[in-house]
């Protein structure tokens, strides 16, 4: 188990204690240290996508192979992936190996085309799921749900222009709503995280919690 | 008598008259007086008398010693101090000239300037390098980069235009570009390089105060001062020995938590609702015979959230492999997914089912935010999973999983560090872990006394702060800022 424990638990050790120093060193090395780091993890992110990649196409191969329910859109992960690495490949009109895609490739034009506006149409459907969440939570069923609502109404209300129309006082007390209550409470959640992180850091780099390396912690 | 000296040379150099501007007004005063003994010309012969001691108040330099030069503390080479005593003469309109000079140039008596106006550069103005320290608003205060002044000369690297690059056969035109980053590079280094020699030179400053009339050296036997200070690297950021301390301090208390943990397992930590689902989420997933989803949300491996997720998934999985039910883990990372595959494939085989671990059921989903989205949301719909357990940095996708997951009628458990997100979580899911609670789930679920002991080191810690800041808050009202001043972060 030395090179699946042992050496992993040295190497995160190491690491952690180096980028804990870099905190509070300004010397160029240790800035220089940062820089390489920051290289490496890149590289190795290069070689995760390959992983990826594979992991991706074989489990839509199987999917496919098996007739599973929704294969048919397996198929369209296939076309699309393949269609865009064609793309991506011939690089018109740069050619093969030439600059990397940007404005104005046929590439670029299918990325602007229908990837982003595909990734727009799922976005917007967030102002609909906003609104279902929303009607559910604002039930005044108790105390607590009932001051809910009426932090939410005042505060929907105070950012709307007809509120600043009718008067200054509901933008004003929307605004007082979120920059002392909802603030206080958001700088606790904070706190407690950075706390639990600086724990949890600790746990890790003493190497007590060991989950991360598969199996239990000890 | 040596800023007056002083002010006589540079008066005598510049040429300018050596009669001072209030005896030129107070004559110009009584000259208009006696002129003319209307009312109007009285009125306006007072007013002219009236200011005349404001207008014409003489320039006085700051002391000689008080101006110092000395590499700034605290970083990286880059950047000179130089600090000065207030003058009695300062105010709208007195600004103070700094000029700066390598020893080449200052052999050859040129300098490069920087004005200061006299109101504002006190050295007060960073207590990250300085402190807080109330003789520090006393003091004007610049850093100055040589290299700002000295820059270093870019080299050309000549790059192929568009119309060349089409010229040029696939093979041909890759070695060039590579060609060309590789020289790209070498020249960033080079500058680099070439600014932290510049920096570490020795630098000579003088300074003069300046009404636009006339200019005064800050001076030294009859001469204007100078004063040299070259850059240095440092090895500590001073600024934040108050984080280290804090950090020390409190990794002693979690240290000394988890020995106390060893000598008496049975340590009351508080409970944690939604982590006293997980079992409960699992067993219902078994009695459905359907699947546990486990969505890691957009965090890379370098988040610790992801981190945590990781660890409370090798313990999800092993339970649910030890009633035989399925674990799906949807990965929006490639290393995120590959750690995943690894922690699955150990925790089946310590749970003693190696071949119930299938790596299609840790895939990449898509690395794309709303590709992902619509891919997990599409699966939640066509396999209706029992469980989901959100763990992990989500984004926006959050609700658009949380509600679809909800709508499927599957019992939800979130957990995310990301608290913009922590509102659209609560109305959507059953439970939530809040902020810290997603670090501390893995050890509650393993129940291991060490992991526990952290876990009441974390609590002490949170204690201190509430401590600190209701007691901050108090003393700020009553003026006294000294907690807020050890607690602030640069």
């Amino acid at each position: 188990m030395l090179y699946k424990r042992a050496i992993p638990l040295i190497i995160v050790f190491v690491m952690g204690l180096l980028a804990f120093v870099h905190e509070f060193v300004p010397h160029p090395l240790s800035a220089a240290f940062r820089e390489e780091m920051t290289t490496w993890f890149r590289i190795i992110g290069g070689f995760g996508m390959f992983i990826g990649l594979y992991s991706l196409l074989h489990m839509h191969a199987t999917r496919i192979r098996r007739k599973q329910l929704g294969w048919g859109y397996s198929l369209f992960v296939f076309l699309g992936a393949l269609g865009m690495i064609v793309l991506g490949l011939v690089n018109e009109p740069h050619g093969p190996l030439g600059s990397a895609p940007e404005d104005g490739t046929v590439f670029d034009w299918f990325y602007m085309n229908v990837q982003v506006p595909c990734g727009a149409t799922i976005f917007s459907l967030l102002a609909f799921f906003m609104a279902s969440a929303a009607f559910r939570t604002f039930r005044a069923r108790n105390l607590d749900a009932a001051l809910l609502l009426g932090a939410a109404v005042i505060v929907m209300f105070g950012r709307i222009p007809l509120s600043a129309m009718i008067s200054d006082v509901f933008p004003q007390a929307a605004d007082v709503l979120l920059e002392y209550p909802n603030l206080a409470a958001k700088r606790g959640i904070l706190l407690g995280i950075s706390l639990g992180a600086i724990s949890q850091s600790l746990r890790i780099l003493f190497g007590i919690e060991r989950s991360y390396l598969g199996g239990g912690s000890e | 008598m040596r800023p007056q000296a002083a002010r006589r040379k540079t008066q005598a150099v510049s040429g300018k008259p050596q009669a001072s501007s209030r005896c030129y007004l107070l004559a110009s005063g009584l000259q208009l007086a006696a002129c003319s003994l209307r009312p109007g010309a009285l009125l306006a012969a007072t007013l002219v008398l009236a200011c005349t001691p404001l207008i014409a108040a003489e320039l006085v330099a700051p002391e000689a010693a008080s101006f110092r030069a000395y590499d700034r503390p605290s970083d990286d080479g880059n950047a000179i101090g130089v600090e000065w005593g207030l003058a009695p003469t300062e105010g709208e309109g007195v600004a103070y000239v700094l000029e700066v000079a390598s020893e080449e140039d200052y052999r050859a008596g040129k300098f490069h300037t920087r004005r200061v106006p006299s109101v504002a550069a006190f050295k007060a103005d960073h207590p990250e390098y300085y402190g807080f320290s109330p003789a520090l608003k006393r003091l004007h205060y610049v850093h100055v980069e040589p290299a700002k002044f000295y820059r270093p000369q870019p080299r050309r690297i000549a790059e192929p235009s568009k119309e060349e690059q089409q010229k040029m056969s696939p093979t041909a035109r890759a070695r060039v570009l590579a060609g060309v980053a590789y020289e790209q590079r070498k020249e960033r280094d080079r500058l680099a390089a070439e600014r932290r020699r510049i920096n570490g030179q020795t630098y000579y400053f003088r300074l003069a105060i300046t009404d636009g009339r006339q200019t005064l050296y800050v001076s030294e036997g009859g001469q204007p001062k100078v004063v040299t200070a070259a850059g240095r690297p440092n090895l500590f950021k001073w600024g934040k020995a108050n984080n280290l301390v804090f950090s020390v301090l409190f990794c002693a208390v979690i240290a000394g938590f988890i020995r106390a943990a060893r000598r008496n397992p049975n340590l009351f930590i508080r409970k944690i609702a939604g982590l006293e689902a997980v079992d409960e989420a699992i067993g219902r997933a078994t009695e459905m015979g359907r699947p546990i989803y486990f969505v890691h949300g957009l965090g890379g491996m370098g988040d610790l959230s992801t981190i945590a997720a990781v660890n409370i998934l090798a313990r999800v999985a092993r339970r649910a492999c030890e009633y035989d039910t399925r674990v799906r883990v949807m990965n929006n990372d490639p290393i995120v997914m590959a750690v995943s595959q690894e922690v699955v494939k150990q925790a089946y085989t310590e749970a003693g089912r190696p071949d119930a671990y299938n790596p299609d059921d840790v895939p990449l989903v898509a690395p794309d935010q709303f590709s992902y989205a619509a891919a997990v949301n599409g699966r939640m719909v066509r396999e209706r999973p029992a469980t989901i357990l959100m763990m992990g940095t989500f984004a926006a996708e959050s609700l658009l999983l949380a509600e679809t997951g909800a709508s499927t009628g599957a019992i939800q458990i979130a957990g995310t560090d990301s608290y913009t997100q922590l509102p659209f979580f609560i109305p959507t899911c059953d439970y939530t872990l809040m902020g810290e609670e997603l670090y501390a789930a893995s050890a509650y679920l393993s129940r291991e006394p060490k992991l526990l002991g952290s876990l009441r080191g974390q609590d002490v810690g949170k204690a201190f702060l509430m401590i600190a800041a209701v007691l901050g808050t108090l003393l700020a009202t009553l003026g006294l800022h000294w907690i807020s001043d050890l607690l602030r972060a640069f």
